[in-house]
């Protein structure tokens, strides 16, 4: 198969506000395929969110205004609703970040689970009384068949006790637990493309190695295609095949990541590395980039990152910013690229390496 | 819940229960005017009452005895159901209240029903397409219920709905068809604060993370909205009910004179006006129990509809 899985092209999202349009995403292109993890990574304000739910089109109130989205040959941003709703339901899972919000706290978690088994199982149409367990109308023996197939999923994402556990309620269960079930949730489906939007960002560090793990499993066990979105460099380096450095809504680099984070060519990854704790010596104070994330509303006609950069020249403030290919897969949007190295830091003898949550005990 | 929960609760309530009936019995102790000398001159056509039958009427009525007897007195009657007699037909208080009572709760929850069934379905329309032609017709709507009097809306409704259009009776009580105008009366105005508190409440829910995983599921937009945003949006909207009971009790008042149905509101107000105080005392009593009772439901349906609360209201 020729086609990826997921092909974003040119993608552009807008809010109107008060302020303005504001250009979230912002020509965005990538693709994911079968089998394979792709990283988006950028700071908060960089677009990475609104580029998730655009995606499965869930944007609103933003607009997608021009590009494609491409799933499995179908374009989704022109497909109508019911087709969305069919793709959201079986091809393509979301888990968002934190999930102490993303279940429904008055629902019990073997319910939610199970909506989302029979929201796969059945072509019909959903119904309203069906699914709001009015006695007559209640289909009950495909609930009690989808609570069953619920169970199953919650074991296996290892939630112990599933039997009992899947009439808790959200509330009574652990930060980590709840992600797995969020995570049973998406999987209900047997999607083949999953988008995990900032999924680890609220739990701990062993819980989020835990369903970091996960991720990896799925990739190899079930080819899924997942996207995974975070500002944590270690997450990316310790989970994804390529990553995607995303800036005020424009792709500034991408490629296989140990060669966009070991070598990275575009100026703004290398100060994203800059700033990783892993990066500074012992006593050194962690540095953090100078000025702050650019004002998306009105968008850019030239390189975001110019204000920041300290290689810009006036061509980077004359228009958009063309994308070359370095080396294989290996893309950045940047005249100025490839960079000479880095300028030796008298501390610092290794080259940038990213913090790395998994192997955290090796420094 | 837990049992001492519970009972503590109940506690709570049986103290608001004894601060309704000092305050509903001593009322009679700081109202100007004489009882037995006004129902007397009443009585006597006008004339002025001889001290004697003041006093007499004093004894008879347990009116001579100091406030704290009178008191024990009544509240030892009215645990065992006996409310005393109305100084004019010296008929129970109980009694006339049965009579009148049905007639109330019919349309207490005749309006209560119609306000929900209009609030509801008004507040979501709202919430979904807010800022949409629909929001700003509800809103507006919304506006004059909340503005329009009872009895001017009574009125408006006799008159086109019963005089012009035949459609219901004028006034009196009987089958549903005497409900009908009452309960759209009093009905509407509540209709107006449900709908623009579920329009809020939703509002607020439809922005949650949860909102969004539900549509990530691919669910219809219409089991997103009634199945996981509204039983979220629920608990103010219950509680909101509950205290609008207030509003019932006291518009019935003026619908039940409107409307000339006889009821607890039209009691009361005839009582109030003949100085008939064991009337007033005991339909007052009643409206407050009614009142602490309803609130006492309503906190129970709290951990019904939202497990993280426990009973009463305190988050687990």
């Amino acid at each position: 198969m020729s086609d990826p899985l997921l092909r974003v092209e040119d993608l552009q999202t807008q809010y109107h506000t008060t302020r303005g349009t504001v250009h979230a995403v912002d020509g965005a292109s990538f693709t994911v395929d079968r089998g394979e993890i792709v990283g988006i990574l950028g700071e908060s304000g960089s677009g990475k969110s609104v580029t998730a739910r655009s995606i499965c089109r869930l944007e609103d109130p933003g607009k997608i205004v021009d590009g494609a989205v491409t799933f499995d040959r179908t374009d989704l941003t022109t497909a109508d609703e019911s087709t969305l709703r069919r793709i959201r339901g079986s091809d393509i899972s979301m888990v968002f970040q934190d999930p102490t919000e993303t279940l429904n706290p008055v629902s019990s978690v073997g319910e939610q689970i199970a909506e989302a088994v029979r929201i796969h199982d059945t072509e019909e149409r959903q119904r309203l009384l069906d699914y709001l367990g009015v006695p007559l109308f209640r289909n009950r023996s495909a609930w009690s068949d989808a609570h069953e197939r619920a169970i199953e999923l919650m074991d296996q994402m290892d939630i112990p006790n599933p039997e009992s556990r899947s009439s808790a309620y959200p509330h009574e269960f652990s930060g980590g637990l709840r992600q797995r079930a969020v995570l049973a949730i998406a999987l209900a489906s047997e999607p083949s493309l999953l988008i995990a939007d900032e999924p680890t960002t609220a739990l701990d560090t062993t819980t989020q190695a835990d369903i970091l793990r996960r991720f990896r499993t799925l990739r190899d066990e079930r080819d899924l295609g997942i996207l995974l979105i975070s500002h944590d460099i270690g997450v990316i380096a310790q989970t994804c095949d390529r990553v995607v450095v995303l800036y005020g809504g424009q792709v500034m680099e991408s490629g296989p990541v140990e060669t966009v984070l070991t070598e990275p060519a575009h100026p703004y990854t290398r100060a994203l590395l800059s700033c990783s704790v892993r990066n500074s010596e012992p006593g050194e104070r962690v540095r953090s980039a100078d000025g702050s994330p650019p004002d998306p509303v009105g968008g850019h006609v030239a390189c975001p990152f110019a204000d920041r950069c300290q290689y810009a020249t006036p061509t980077c403030r004359e228009g958009r910013i063309p994308t070359t290919e370095l080396d294989d897969g290996h893309r950045v949007a940047c005249v100025e690229a490839p960079l000479d190295a880095p300028a030796e830091s008298p501390h610092r003898r290794a080259p940038p390496m990213p913090d790395g949550g998994a192997d955290r005990d090796s420094i | 819940m837990n049992g001492w929960k519970l009972a503590r609760r109940v506690a709570t309530m049986l103290v608001v229960l004894f601060g309704v009936s000092v305050l509903t019995y001593g009322l009679i102790f700081v109202t100007p005017g004489d009882p037995a000398r006004t129902i007397l001159t009443q009585q006597m056509g006008g004339q002025t009452p001889s001290q004697e039958a003041v006093e007499q009427f004093r004894v008879a009525k347990g009116l001579d005895d100091p406030f704290p007897v009178q008191y024990a007195r009544w509240v030892e009657n009215a645990v065992q159901g006996d409310l005393g007699q109305s100084y004019y037909s010296d008929q129970a208080v109980t009694a006339m209240i049965a009579t009148r009572l049905p007639n109330t709760i019919a349309l207490g929850v005749a309006s209560m029903l119609v306000a929900v069934a209009i609030a509801v379905p008004a507040g979501i329309a709202s919430a979904v397409e807010p800022g949409s032609q629909t929001d700003y017709a509800a809103q507006f709507g919304a506006l004059v219920g909340v503005s329009m009097p009872n009895f001017w809306l009574g009125y408006l409704l006799i008159i086109v709905c019963s005089l012009w259009l035949d459609l219901f009776p004028v006034a009196g009580a009987g089958g549903l068809e005497y409900l009908v105008l009452p309960a759209l009366t009093l009905g509407s105005g509540m209709a107006a604060v449900i709908a623009r508190l579920v329009r809020t409440a939703m509002l607020d829910v439809l922005d949650d993370a949860y909102i969004r995983t539900a549509r990530s599921k691919g669910l219809r937009e219409r089991i997103v909205v009634y199945k996981h945003a509204l039983r979220n949006a629920l608990v103010p909207v219950v509680t909101i009910i509950g205290l609008q009971l207030s509003y019932v009790l006291n518009g019935a008042v003026v619908v039940e004179v409107v409307f000339q149905r006889p009821g607890l509101g039209t009691l009361l107000v005839d009582a109030i006006f003949a100085r008939d105080y064991p009337v007033v005392q005991g339909v007052t009593l009643l409206i407050g129990v009614i009142f602490v009772v309803t609130n006492f439901a309503v906190d129970l349906t709290y951990s019904r509809l939202d497990p993280r609360i426990d009973f009463g209201g305190e988050p687990t």
